[in-house]
């Protein structure tokens, strides 16, 4: 079967053409830089299917108050790893992902205006690629709008649980982009599970590790894990077993960070 | 040795309890029996596409310094557990993948094959063998106590190129002085050495990269390192060598290029067959100070940076 992808140089062709002309690309620019790759396989349907539930989901979403984006990404994040039902191959394709944002009739990259960027104040529509280049997934993989929350979704995804997403009810867009996505200590799923879940449990708020006189945080608490991630092998340890550890380091908090 | 600000991740990293420097020393990664190549913890093994890294047999070799474990750590045989751990890091995956206690750990080559089936071939995969303590323990003086504590490791780190040139080039540890003799700085960190200009000629025959034997630490740190300062300098070094020759490339060279494995015929196949010349201008004329200020901005500018030669 294979998948559809786009090299990065292609789809910068498309972000380029899609920029000045207003949102609009051609189709057969896309169809011309789309690309058969034959070392995994997909099925193109389930795109189709995935951006149109995340369509719905933004047409939802009325933008309110200042956790609106923190909430759609929790609530996105499941359905894009629940629908496209991908493998690590596929999943790990740059080209997969940049086909997946402008191919399927560009509504991903709508999506991603939608998200990430300007908003026309006469029309209320998003402006076109006004989103920074980085989250229609044009530099790193895993900055990329969809990749990302992928990513989010895959560590903290347990096969035939009850609640196998459990966990994204922590709606902070800090916690998930910096402490999730980005430090080592998370990509090992019963360490971000834990670390997530002691979080949600205790109630701990995000904090500011420049002010020593304030209450610690989960910013404090992600930085303590990661030094200790140095030298303690998370991967030997079980959600249980690591639930606790951060439990326990964070009741010690004042030992290591001075803050209450 | 000047305070050098060193942004990409320590391998020698200070323990906060006894840890075996070289316990794993023996241990090898290879490509499969016939060709028993060994890496070193060093090297970064570099595989151009991901059909390369399919048609590999990776596997491991499993030489352990048992005694020196034991007496390093102050850990008993019975209390060592000892794995494997794949690190998938464009996909944010680390996961144990092979667990023994120490007292069984096979002898015999252990095939990857299998295990790296559930990861991305990602292009930037560790693979590290770790010994830790399989359990926690009351002990704690002069001691590791907790489970999972390290108590020795070693990384094997495989990027796979995706496309990008990825030139097989000798890397020289020189002294301080062949930087003055070519009138830079002591401080320099690295340069790339080029030994002539015929770039019909293999990258290996063309070109050394030198690194100054003071930073030699810092190396190491940068050859396992997958942080944004060591991306970007390993980017920059690339970007150093392929945009010098790249001009060559635009000039419109006529000449025959019968050798794939010649410089210029690498750096052409590396460029994509339409581009076009304005798309060619701007990677020359932009894509190496892009590089080169994500790399200032990552690293700093102390005295050995601010003299990096790109």
């Amino acid at each position: 079967m294979g998948y559809s992808g786009i090299s990065l140089d292609g789809a910068k062709e498309i972000f380029e053409v899609r920029k000045n002309g207003f949102g609009s690309v051609p189709v057969d620019l896309v169809e011309r830089k789309s690309i058969p790759r034959p070392d995994g396989d997909f099925d193109s349907v389930l795109a189709k299917e995935t951006l149109n539930q995340i369509y719905e989901l933004a047409a939802d979403n009325d933008k309110d108050g200042s956790t609106w984006r923190a909430e759609f990404d929790c609530a996105c994040a499941p359905i894009i790893h629940r629908t496209l039902e991908l493998s690590a191959h596929v999943a790990g394709s740059s080209e997969f992902w940049l086909w997946f944002t402008f191919g399927n009739d560009g509504l991903g990259a709508e999506l991603v205006d939608w998200r990430y960027g300007k908003t026309d104040k006469e029309t209320l529509s998003p402006i076109p690629c006004s989103a920074r280049e980085v989250y229609f997934g044009l530099e790193r993989l895993k900055k990329g709008m969809f990749a990302k929350l992928w990513i989010s979704a895959n560590v903290m995804y347990v096969e035939g649980a009850a609640e196998p997403y459990d966990g994204f009810q922590v709606a902070d867009v800090d916690l998930w982009d910096s402490h999730i996505i980005d430090v080592d200590f998370a990509s090992v799923p019963n360490a971000a599970r834990a670390f997530v879940k002691v979080i949600r449990d205790l109630k701990i708020e995000r904090g500011d590790m420049s002010k020593p006189n304030e209450p610690a945080g989960f910013r404090d608490l992600a930085k303590e894990i990661r030094r200790r991630y140095a030298t303690t092998a998370f991967e030997m340890l079980d959600e249980r077993e690591l639930y606790q550890w951060v439990k326990d380091v964070w009741e010690e908090r004042e030992a290591w960070c001075g803050k209450s | 040795m000047p305070n050098l600000t060193w942004n990409a991740r320590e391998h020698h990293q200070t323990y906060p309890f006894p840890f075996s420097e070289h316990a794993l020393d023996n241990v090898q990664f290879r490509l499969g029996h016939e060709e028993d190549v060994g890496f070193s913890p060093l090297e970064i093994r570099r595989i151009d596409k991901v059909e390369d890294w399919e048609g590999c047999s990776p596997e491991l070799l499993i030489e352990l310094d048992e005694a020196a474990l034991m007496a390093d750590t102050g850990v008993s045989k019975e209390e060592i557990e000892f794995s494997v751990i794949v690190r998938d890091r464009d996909l944010n995956k680390f996961e144990k993948v092979k667990s023994w206690p120490l007292v069984t750990i096979p002898i015999e080559p252990i095939s990857l094959v299998e295990d790296l089936q559930s990861f991305s071939w990602a292009r930037r995969l560790d693979i590290a063998v770790i010994a830790s303590l399989a359990s926690s323990s009351e002990e704690s003086e002069f001691r590791a106590s907790q489970k999972g504590s390290v108590l020795a490791n070693k990384t094997f780190s495989v990027r796979v190129g995706a496309g990008r040139f990825a030139f097989d080039i000798p890397r020289v540890l020189v002294d301080p002085e062949a930087f003055v003799e070519r009138n830079m700085d002591r401080n320099t960190v690295w340069y790339v050495h080029w030994k002539g200009a015929d770039y019909q000629r293999t990258p290996g025959e063309l070109l050394e990269i030198w690194y100054n034997k003071e930073y030699e630490d810092k190396f190491i740190a940068l050859a396992g390192g997958a942080d944004s300062a060591t991306r970007y300098i390993l980017e920059s070094m690339g970007a150093d060598i392929f945009f010098d020759i790249l001009s060559e490339v635009l000039r419109g060279t006529d000449n025959d290029v019968s050798d794939p494995a010649s410089l210029i015929s690498m750096v052409q196949n590396a460029l994509p067959m339409d581009i076009e010349d304005a798309r060619l201008e701007y990677m020359k004329q932009d894509g190496s100070s892009r590089l080169r200020s994500r790399c200032w901005k990552a690293a700093g500018t102390n005295s050995a940076f601010a003299s990096l030669k790109f």
